[in-house]
């Protein structure tokens, strides 16, 4: 088994926290085990599969797989008067994965709740993007979406909440070779969202006065013949039925959402050249919120620029972007390594979630989530910390001067390890306790003795050494 | 040597069925004494038996007090445990269905996807989780979650489950059912894919002691031999009859051209000798399926068939017991 040491894993997650503390950020914590009802409360079936479960007693638990309903739970049971807040987290995540035995994460979230605008949405996506440059990931690319407009879309001809959800749920079936929208029709079939065209025919089939006048009828013998209705009312069980017959109806409609989505998820393109196509996919359907949305859009690109953003070259507008996380609204994005194309992090608006969880109304909230473990492999520092550390060789007699050469060493940044007779020597750079007080240095330009005069001479020629490294 | 035990239901609906069936599979369980709840097995030597509720039969043998126990598929699923090996999932007897039901007058539910919708609605428009009454909550929630339904909460009930929507406790319940005949008296219909399993009883044991002591996996071989040609046995009858022919081989083409008569592996013919007659008569051997009987006594007839004799066969051995290679597959030996 391989030991790896996580000082670099640590030591770059320090300094993007302090990076975010820097821009208003305030660092909390939260716990890793919760009910599992909380990350539960709208997922979809993705989330779901994802969720490291477990019983105790009877409750039901699962290890936290991301923060933003943490956060948003903790916002909301603290009644929080001060608006907006800006908050971090750090820690590990558990997600199951295909393929990947154990679904451990370290992450670092930022969640910027009370606040909205074309303008906070650039400003948590430049911030993420920024805390990146500040260690030393200077090349990423930005892949931006918009759920939003999705939901418009969908909303402006097919009023149900769970058919959106089923379409935004396989958008990426759209576009995929041997799927598409015949597949997700099928789909749609499989799953019940109709009833059995026999039992409905007589009703489904008609025009929408035919249907009232039917429905009317059928629901006085409902109301006058059945009682034993358990813990839901006539009225609610007659009202789903028509509200599911009419979703029967609005087949023919979905066909042709889909053609439009698929249309606009096939576009991926740097910003001017994507907005020109997505206007020209909704030049027939689109409306006046759709425009709008279209300008927020506009709107987020060109603040970014403010980050020293080149967004003409990094940034990729994909409508068909859909975070796995059910919860989001508005903007999403996804940030990649250009050259290895690791995924390093992304986010996305959320302004529904405070309202599930109890808030009285709605609350905006726009969040984002870097893979520390990705950042890591980027920057390739798990060994950095041998280059940069020092190895003080001594006698055991000697060790009250060792001790205090090293506390003055660690003092100035320096990382160094005592090392007695017996010890294997780790460090290229090694100085050696000699005459009971001083350190004797091997270098390149030779043997110096440094006494405790001398201190300041060391440490200058010492880091001269890790520079030239 | 250790002394095998298998642990079986004391009452309930499969106690005396599984006593029927172990007879019948040459297994007879003897009681000295019908108030102990212990006996013998008489077709095995050294296996004894202790007589247990159906849920304790799965924890004698999770705990390794019984090396192998018959109960309820359903109860082994809903405890599940690696301790635990499933030998024979299908005894043939003890059927039953663990069921999703509603109250029969909520006619927008016609499967599980509107009850999705259903469980959504609670929570827009009464502010709270579906109330599942049920005494699976293992695999129920494993169902639920599975068939994308994630927002429920299971009500614990140990009494009469049927009751808890009509009460108003519980929303829907999730139970075992036979017949469905209790379910309707109370009002409830059956989602029609809110099947969560179809259960039967089992034959399990204990893995440990399979894996670790041979003489318990020769009283396992012993056990599944027995079943698997009892259980093949039943579907199956021995045809005897004399026949009027000249050539065996053209009588035995006669039998074979019917799909009735064809047998396992083909007719045995005997050369019968018939005092007096001066006609060759066979005597004709087949192992048919139990559903063919009446059309291969026709067909035989139509062939110069008569004084056809069908008994039952007891037991049908393959060359091995397909139930025991599967049981050394799952413990990898």
């Amino acid at each position: 088994m391989e030991i790896r040491s996580n000082s670099g894993m640590q030591t770059l997650a320090f300094q993007v926290r302090e990076y975010l503390l820097r821009c208003g950020y305030i660092s909390l914590e939260l716990p890793i085990i919760e009910s599992a009802d909380l990350f539960l409360l709208k997922a979809g079936d993705r989330a779901f599969q994802s969720l490291y479960t477990f019983e105790d007693g009877k409750q039901y638990y699962a290890l936290r797989p991301e923060f933003t309903a943490q956060a948003v739970n903790l916002y909301v049971q603290a009644e929080s008067k001060i608006h907006p807040i800006r908050w971090q987290f750090a820690g590990n995540v558990f997600r199951r994965e295909p393929g990947i035995i154990a679904g451990e994460h370290y992450e670092i979230g930022g969640e910027f709740i009370g606040a909205q605008g074309s303008h906070i949405d650039a400003e948590v996506i430049g911030t993420a993007i920024s805390s990146l440059k500040n260690i030393g990931i200077l090349q990423s690319k930005l892949i931006l979406g918009n759920i939003a407009l999705l939901h418009q879309i969908i909303r402006e001809r097919i009023a149900d909440s769970r058919v959106e959800q089923f379409i935004l749920g396989n958008i990426a079936v759209l576009n995929n070779a041997g799927q598409g929208i015949h597949y997700l029709l099928e789909l749609y079939d499989h799953i019940s969202f109709r009833r059995d065209e026999e039992t409905i025919q007589p009703i489904a089939k008609t025009d929408d006065k035919h249907t009232q006048a039917l429905s009317l009828n059928n629901k006085q013998i409902f109301m006058a013949n059945v009682t034993h209705t358990g813990t839901r009312s006539q009225e609610e069980i007659f009202s789903r039925l028509e509200y599911k017959l009419q979703r029967s109806a609005k087949r023919l409609e979905l066909a042709s959402v889909l053609a439009t989505l698929k249309s606009l998820c096939a576009i991926s393109a740097p910003p001017r050249q994507a907005f020109r196509e997505i206007r020209s996919v909704l030049k027939t359907v689109g409306t006046d919120d759709t425009h709008q949305l279209i300008s927020y859009w506009e709107g987020i690109v060109s603040s970014l620029e403010g980050f020293e953003i080149p967004v003409d070259d990094t940034l990729t507008i994909a409508p068909g972007l859909v975070r796995a996380w059910d919860y989001y609204t508005g903007i999403v994005f996804d940030i990649y390594d250009s050259n290895s194309n690791t995924h390093l992090g992304g986010g996305g608006r959320y302004d529904d979630l405070a309202q599930l969880m109890g808030a009285e109304e709605k609350v905006p909230a726009i969040g984002f989530v870097l893979n520390v473990d990705n950042l890591l492999e980027v920057k390739s520092l798990t060994d950095n910390e041998n280059q940069l550390s020092i190895d003080i060789q001594y006698l055991p007699a000697d060790a009250p001067q060792a001790f205090k050469w090293a506390t003055m060493l660690r003092g100035r940044g320096f990382v160094v390890r005592l090392r007695d007779e017996h010890s294997v020597e780790i460090s290229s750079h090694t100085l050696t306790l000699v005459d009971n007080a001083s350190l004797l240095l091997n270098s390149d330009s030779g043997q110096r003795i440094f006494s405790h005069e001398d201190f300041e001479s060391l440490v200058a020629l010492l880091q001269k050494e890790f520079d030239r490294a | 040597m250790t002394p095998a035990i298998m642990t079986l239901p004391s009452k309930g609906a499969i106690a005396e069925p599984t006593l029927d069936f172990l007879r019948d599979c040459g297994l007879r369980v003897e009681k000295p004494n019908p108030r102990q709840y212990t006996g013998i097995v008489k077709g095995i030597p050294n296996l004894h038996v202790l007589f247990q509720r159906v849920t304790d039969v799965l924890y004698k043998v999770t705990d390794g007090t019984a090396h192998f126990g018959i109960t309820g598929l359903d109860v082994v699923r809903e405890h599940p445990s690696e301790d635990v090996v499933v030998i024979h999932d299908s005894l043939g007897y003890g059927h039953c269905e663990l069921v999703v039901a509603v109250p029969e007058s909520w006619i927008d539910v016609d499967n599980f996807a509107d009850l999705v919708d259903v469980a959504l609605d609670f929570r827009q428009k009464q502010k709270r989780n579906l109330r599942v009454a049920t005494k699976y909550p293992t695999l129920t929630r494993e169902f639920f979650h599975r068939h994308g339904l994630h927002h429920f909460t299971l009500v614990n009930s140990e009494g009469a489950i049927e009751a808890a929507p009509v009460i108003g406790y519980a929303d829907i319940i999730v139970d075992l059912s036979q017949t469905g005949t209790t379910l309707r008296e109370n009002h409830l219909k059956i989602i029609p894919d809110g099947i969560i399993i179809q259960s039967q009883a089992c034959l399990i044991g204990n893995k440990k002691s399979l894996v670790a002591d041979s003489s318990m996996l020769e009283v396992a071989q012993n056990l599944t031999e027995l079943i698997d040609s009892s259980v093949s046995g039943r579907g199956y009858y021995q045809v005897t009859a004399n026949i009027r022919g000249s050539e065996p081989d053209l009588i035995a083409a006669k039998v074979a051209q019917s799909p009735s008569t064809q047998g396992l592996q083909g007719p045995t013919l005997a050369r019968t000798y018939v005092p007096g007659s001066q006609d060759d008569w066979y005597t004709l051997t087949i192992i048919i399926s139990s559903r063919d009987v009446l059309e291969a006594v026709r067909y035989l007839r139509s062939i110069g068939g008569t004084q056809t004799i069908i008994t039952p066969v007891r037991y049908v051995f393959l060359e091995s017991s397909p139930t025991f290679s599967r049981l050394l597959a799952q413990l990898d030996l």
